[in-house]
């Protein structure tokens, strides 16, 4: 009978064996994420097919949710502001709903990264993959989700008279800056939600309280006209990075190109890219040591 | 093949987010103050072959699951070194990382793809899968219909058809009827033939005794002995008393 005396010396260590734990250098990780997250696609993808089971098999009217949701908030918005304010501009429900779609992606996606590790808790100290998969999975899941809900503009296109143009390209693309802002901004601060779940409260408050910093019930025009084009007041209200592709995401449906400073579409391009670079940067170096916190 | 080499590891001790925050804050400036701490493991150093059965004994608390979840990569050790060589799997539970609204055959894509396959391979497996599972006509069922042998079985048999280079199982292969705890061992067995690794937490004594080639016992996290089953099992029965 032995001991731990069949240890082996450090200097021979099998050259065959890899590190469970290899060093990510601090600038690959964003690499790493996106390579991690290619070779585990199929996981990613039946997370997600589980994730959206999950949430829509035992209703009633199961996946229709999707449409229904914002179909009936575009239905009351149209009441509101249509019927009952007697609103000059009637794409103004369309526009409302689109924001409420847009802001919708970034708080879910925002919410649920911030909370990943500890709201994955159970699975993650009994299945070794990778951790950004959770995120991931659960992000793709809200884009999927709020995707389908767009359908609900067509209805307001053809009572409006808007024929599809070229500006549609531009709703993918300010999708896909709400969804890698948040996710991004998740990532930096999932690892420091286990040691204080403070976070968490921190950012629910605050994507409550982006809701109306947000060009959600207003836009970037009426800021413009109320606050006028020279004013401080633009630049400070630009600093909100989601402010640029929910304008995009409504002017993409209006057949128009909003009208933006260059230093504040520089900004709105730049922020994900950093975010999500700072993002999986901080998560690769922290998110597996605080597994022992869960 | 798997390797530790002077592997610590500390669970940290529940305290007041002040203290935690006053140590971040005092880092700076020379306090190398660990916080208040729990031993998971202490200097362990092992080397698993490739093709051996691994048992692993210990009193509950003695680190057994802690030692197979960190040889799974779910915790970083604190200081020391882990290596491997090849892919590794863990079945640490019943119906771990399968929901519970998806039918049998839907979980064996989720659970397999969990274990790091792709598509292919688990359509290549499908049949043989729910064939070693025994779960027939429910295998198009939810799982939540399905009892707890049920889903333990459909879980060792997808983790043990994929036949991964290192298969962790955690106190679960002595779920299910006596016949398919025979199964089990007989497919465990065949995987040491394939030159496949397995390393298995259990209490199972008369189990571990008749499928390990070796074993360890655990306590207070570090590694109490290691040897061949009968002189491990002598040796926690001479422990305990």
């Amino acid at each position: 009978m032995g001991d731990a005396s069949n240890t082996p010396p450090a200097d021979e260590r099998s050259q065959s064996l890899k590190d469970l734990h290899p060093k990510v250098p601090m600038l690959s990780s964003p690499f790493q994420i996106q390579k991690n997250l290619s070779k585990n696609r199929y996981l990613l993808k039946n997370m997600v097919n589980r994730n959206l089971n999950q949430r829509y098999n035992n209703a009633l009217l199961g996946y229709l949710w999707t449409l229904l949701e914002p179909a009936l908030l575009a239905l009351v918005y149209y009441v509101l502001f249509v019927i009952i304010a007697d609103y000059e501009d009637k794409s103004y429900p369309m526009l409302i709903l689109l924001g409420v779609i847009g802001y919708g992606l970034f708080a879910r996606i925002l919410n649920s990264t911030v909370s990943t590790l500890t709201a994955n808790s159970g699975m993650i100290k009994q299945s070794g993959f990778s951790l950004e998969i959770y995120s991931a999975s659960e992000s793709r899941t809200n884009l999927v989700i709020s995707s389908i809900s767009l359908l609900t503009i067509i209805p307001f296109m053809f009572y409006l008279g808007l024929e599809p143009t070229s500006t549609l390209w531009m709703l993918p693309v300010a999708m896909f800056m709400l969804y890698v802002s948040a996710w991004g901004a998740g990532l930096m601060v999932a690892s420091a939600n286990v040691v204080f779940p403070d976070v968490a409260h921190v950012f629910r408050f605050i994507t409550r309280a982006g809701f109306f910093v947000s060009p959600v019930m207003w836009t970037y025009e009426i800021l413009i006209e109320r606050a006028g084009a020279d004013s401080p007041y633009i630049d400070i209200a630009m600093l909100n990075p989601i402010v640029v592709p929910l304008t995009m995401m409504k002017h993409s449906v209006q057949g128009t190109i909003p009208e933006f400073a260059l230093y504040h579409i520089i900004y709105a391009v730049a922020f994900p890219i950093i975010v999500y670079f700072l993002g999986s940067i901080i998560f690769t170096a922290t998110s597996r040591g605080v597994v022992k916190r869960l | 093949m798997l390797r530790l080499e002077g592997v610590d590891l500390n669970f940290p001790r529940k305290e007041g987010p002040f203290s935690i925050l006053k140590r971040m804050l005092l880092k700076p400036f020379g306090n190398s103050q660990a916080g208040p701490q729990n031993c998971g493991l202490s200097n362990l150093s092992l080397t698993i072959h490739k093709g051996e059965i691994i048992g692993i004994i210990g009193r509950n608390g003695s680190g057994k699951s802690t030692l197979l979840r960190t040889m799974a990569g779910i915790y970083k050790p604190d200081n020391g070194w882990i290596g491997i060589n090849g892919q590794i799997s863990l079945l640490a539970g019943v119906g771990v990382g399968m929901n519970k609204d998806l039918t049998g055959r839907e979980n064996i894509h989720l659970y397999g793809s969990m274990l790091g396959n792709e598509r292919e391979v688990m359509d290549s497996m499908m049949e043989e899968i729910i064939t070693f599972s025994e779960l027939g006509k429910f295998i198009d069922e939810p799982l939540r219909t399905y009892s707890s042998g049920m889903k333990a079985r459909l879980g060792i048999s997808v983790a043990t058809a994929v036949k991964p280079d290192i298969l962790l199982i955690d106190e679960v292969l002595g779920v299910g009827d006596p016949g398919f705890k025979k199964r089990s061992q007989q497919r465990i067995r065949e995987m040491m033939g394939d030159s496949n690794t397995v390393v298995l937490v259990s209490h199972s004594f008369g189990l571990l005794k008749e499928i390990c080639s070796r074993m360890i016992m655990m306590e207070n996290g570090k590694m109490k002995c290691i040897g061949t089953p009968e002189e491990v099992i002598a040796a926690y029965h001479e422990a305990e008393g």
